[in-house]
């Protein structure tokens, strides 16, 4: 069999359709990551009692666990469950045409849980002590010196981190194929099922993961820099009320 | 249809799945020697900048970052013989294990690629004229004073691309190879029971990384220890 890109393209025309899949698959997964993320993070940096000492224990341990197991262990427990239910009342159909994806977004959302704590751990770390016992020092609360002094420097400094997890994600969310949701890679693939040209179509699903990624990678660095020039001005104003 | 989740299965499979272990254990191993070797050159490649290659090392690291190691595993078993039958080699007769070893190979070859790459060229200017000025030739200076510095901080991110690599190392069964999950996934399809075998396959991923990273704390921890 010889190398052909005309069935590249084939599939590429296949595939284009389903991108916004895999981005549901990837950005909702962020959205709930940074959400749950920087609020396991926040805990876990005042010791709020006992949820801190069980995201001591359990974020290492889930970070630990592979994602397609993640993927899998879902798969099975939504869907048994709803297999002892469907038989019990007899919904045969019901079962049938459920959307798989939604199970691909909890396993996935999970995981992107898991990685973005640490990054927003790190983030909030990297926060000078100082800040916090300014923020105290005069008289704002836990609460406003996190919302008004510490997360608006701590973001900038996750922004870049975060921006690899979400392509962490994108790729992550290939994965889904193995309990049949319909994504880029499945979608590219489903061409390949009629002519036997798999290679022809891994390489157009590799393709638009590559644009992908580059795409958020070239908004990271807009972004950094964006940031970046924030920061700076913030330094040059600090040093120029300390001249004076 | 028996009950979801039996703690007795979780023993009884627990054996059956920890003897597929060694071929994890062999994909991480094989895959981070010739990713470090393969790293090396094009990690040189691309700090010399040799005129033609160092653009094709360009592409082939975006490519490999930014494309799920799945699709890489399948271009590889699918295209690897192509490429290679179009050289007057026969590679069909593989066994399938040989293109995940490659597959997982030229994967990491990318990314230590980056991280050598990253940890020579954030080693300040200074040093290297340094070593110059008090006559040591280019080679001297990469040896004594560039690498060993270089060293201490690619370690940490090393260690982390290891624990990664293990992690993905569960994506090998797509290809068919009967490793961990394949095994769990063969008691599964012969007793629908596929949940007590994750569950094994998760303690064992958890146990393991769990004790990577701590390895790789200490190392890390005794070698700035050394160093100062």
């Amino acid at each position: 069999m010889i190398f052909d890109f005309q069935y590249v393209a084939a599939s590429l025309k296949v595939a284009v359709k389903y991108i916004p899949t895999t981005l549901m698959l990837s950005v909702l997964p962020l959205f709930i990551g940074i959400v749950f993320g920087t609020w396991i993070a926040i805990c876990r940096r005042f010791r709020i009692r006992i949820i801190a000492k069980l995201a001591d224990i359990l974020i290492p341990v889930t970070k630990g666990i592979p994602l397609v197991l993640h993927l899998f262990i879902m798969n099975f427990l939504i869907l048994k469950p709803l297999d002892f239910l469907s038989q019990w009342y007899g919904w045969a159909d019901a079962l049938r045409f459920m959307d798989k994806t939604y199970i691909g977004i909890v396993a996935i959302s999970i995981y992107a849980v898991v990685v973005i704590s640490e990054t927003m751990r790190s983030a909030l770390i990297s926060v000078d002590d100082g800040q916090y016992e300014a923020g105290y020092s005069v008289g704002l609360t836990r609460w406003q010196t996190l919302r008004r002094v510490v997360l608006p420097q701590a973001f900038p400094f996750a922004v870049p981190v975060l921006c690899n997890n979400f392509i962490g994600l994108i790729k992550g969310s290939s994965i889904v194929y193995l309990i049949t949701v319909v994504d880029v890679m499945n979608g590219a693939l489903t061409s390949a099922q009629i002519n036997y040209r798999f290679l022809e179509a891994y390489i157009a699903a590799a393709m638009i993961y590559w644009m992908m990624c580059l795409t958020v990678e070239r908004v990271s660095i807009i972004l950094e820099k964006h940031l970046k020039k924030y920061q700076y001005r913030v330094q040059e104003n600090n040093l120029r009320r300390e001249v004076l | 249809m028996g009950s979801l989740f039996d703690i007795k299965l979780v023993f009884e499979y627990f054996p059956a799945i920890i003897s597929r272990f060694h071929i994890t254990l062999l994909i991480v191993v094989f895959s981070i020697t010739v990713g470090m070797l393969l790293g090396l050159l094009i990690a040189a490649i691309r700090i010399y900048k040799i005129p033609v290659l160092n653009h094709i090392a360009v592409v082939y690291v975006s490519f490999i970052r930014g494309t799920p190691i799945i699709i890489q595993l399948f271009i590889v078993y699918y295209g690897l013989p192509l490429l290679l039958d179009a050289m007057g080699i026969d590679i069909n007769q593989w066994e399938k294990l040989y293109f995940v070893l490659a597959a997982y190979g030229f994967n990491n070859a990318a990314f230590i690629s980056e991280i050598i790459r990253s940890a020579i060229l954030s080693v300040p200017q200074g040093q290297r004229e340094a070593a110059y000025s008090i006559g040591l030739s280019r080679w001297q200076a990469l040896r004594r004073v560039i690498l060993p510095q270089a060293f201490l901080i690619a370690f940490p991110v090393f260690g982390t691309r290891v624990v990664n690599t293990f992690e993905s190392t569960s994506l090998a069964f797509t290809l068919g190879i009967l490793d961990m999950i394949g095994q769990a996934q063969a008691i599964g399809n012969r007793t629908y029971h596929e949940l007590e075998g994750y569950a094994v396959i998760a303690v064992v991923f958890i146990v393991v990384s769990l004790l990577l990273e701590k390895m790789f704390l200490h190392a890390e921890k005794r070698l700035i220890l050394n160093r100062r």
